[in-house]
């Protein structure tokens, strides 16, 4: 689907007839007039942003929301999406030897290499 | 039969009962069940002195947002206005369900509020909010406020957090006697809800 502009997105909604409600109180509130119009374009410009937004969480790019992409993207990685899985895949890169031999000696390796032997995978 | 129903009318009139009575009971003062549809959902003139203190539940609010930068907000509101000056604080603590990860928030001198973060919704069927709410709206000068919280599927999959805040509003010489929740990409109202249930219960 091919992007829209903000006024793109603004006729669709309009060509949509759209209707805009609050809830007060339980009872339901349609909004007309002027609050409509302003109420409308912000709809219109809440679906470009998201446009937007959702072409940078898939192709990446800059975005003041960066910290959060960041995070959802590490959240949903499961070699680093917490602190056992990243220790798991850090040690693993020295065990294949991507560090040089000489980190295979450090201690902390060799305390997970003994409990990687202790425990082991069925 | 004669002895021990005097015993029972002797108990009733000499002991109390916490949770018995008026006094400790909840009294449901509002809700909304029909926010499908709502762009945002406000109760005005629902907090007074009538009642010691409240609670608010949020169960389940839904978003249908197709994005994933969809924030719930909230704001207090008075007389039937929104509370918008930049006198909003607010702490949280989250943990996440699907990771170790904890994450800590804060809001400082905020217009608004960002509820239960990381406060996204979006309408892929699985997200949703849902919080219980303590206030106190007759605290002098500060409103303080707690929530405890769940948070499925925030802004995408695999993401699903368990939370509570302490949320504080400097309200001298306004009484806050409502609130209004809404779904915004930006700063004002432009999403709808997709369904939720808000219940209000007052204690004395």
């Amino acid at each position: 689907m091919a992007d829209k502009t903000k006024a793109e997105f603004l006729q669709q909604l309009k060509d949509d007839n759209i209707k805009i409600f609050d809830n007060v109180n339980g009872a339901r509130i349609e909004i007309t007039g002027s609050e409509f119009d302003t109420r409308l374009n912000d709809k219109a410009q809440g679906l470009y942003d998201s446009q937007e937004y959702d072409k940078i969480v898939t192709s990446g790019g800059q975005h003041s929301d960066y910290l959060n992409m960041r995070g959802n993207a590490v959240n949903s990685n499961s070699k680093i999406n917490s602190f056992v899985n990243f220790l798991d895949s850090f040690m693993s890169a020295i065990q294949a030897g991507k560090f040089g031999t000489d980190a295979q000696s450090w201690d902390a390796y060799t305390e997970w290499k003994a409990i990687q032997d202790k425990y082991t995978q069925p | 039969m004669g002895k021990w129903k005097n015993y029972i009318i002797w108990i009733e009139k000499t002991m109390s009962y916490v949770g018995k009575g008026q006094a400790g009971n909840p009294v449901l003062v509002a809700s909304d069940i029909n926010i499908n549809g709502a762009s945002s959902v406000s109760f005005d003139n629902v907090f007074s002195s009538d009642f010691n203190w409240y609670e608010v539940y949020f169960y389940e609010l839904q978003s249908d947002s197709s994005t994933g930068d969809t924030y719930l907000r909230m704001n207090l509101r008075a007389g039937g206005s929104d509370l918008t000056s930049s006198n909003y604080d607010a702490a949280w603590q989250r943990h996440s369900f699907d990771t170790s990860s904890s994450v800590f928030d804060n809001a400082a001198y905020t217009t608004t509020l960002e509820l239960t973060p990381p406060s996204r919704l979006d309408n892929d069927g699985g997200s949703s909010a849902t919080a219980i709410m303590r206030i106190d709206p007759n605290t002098p000068n500060v409103v303080f406020f707690y929530i405890d919280y769940l948070h499925m599927d925030s802004g995408g999959g695999n993401n699903d957090w368990g939370g509570r805040g302490a949320i504080g509003y400097d309200n001298s010489g306004t009484a806050v006697d409502g609130f209004k929740i809404y779904l915004t990409t930006s700063s004002t109202p432009n999403e709808d809800f997709n369904g939720g249930a808000i219940y209000i219960f007052g204690y004395k």
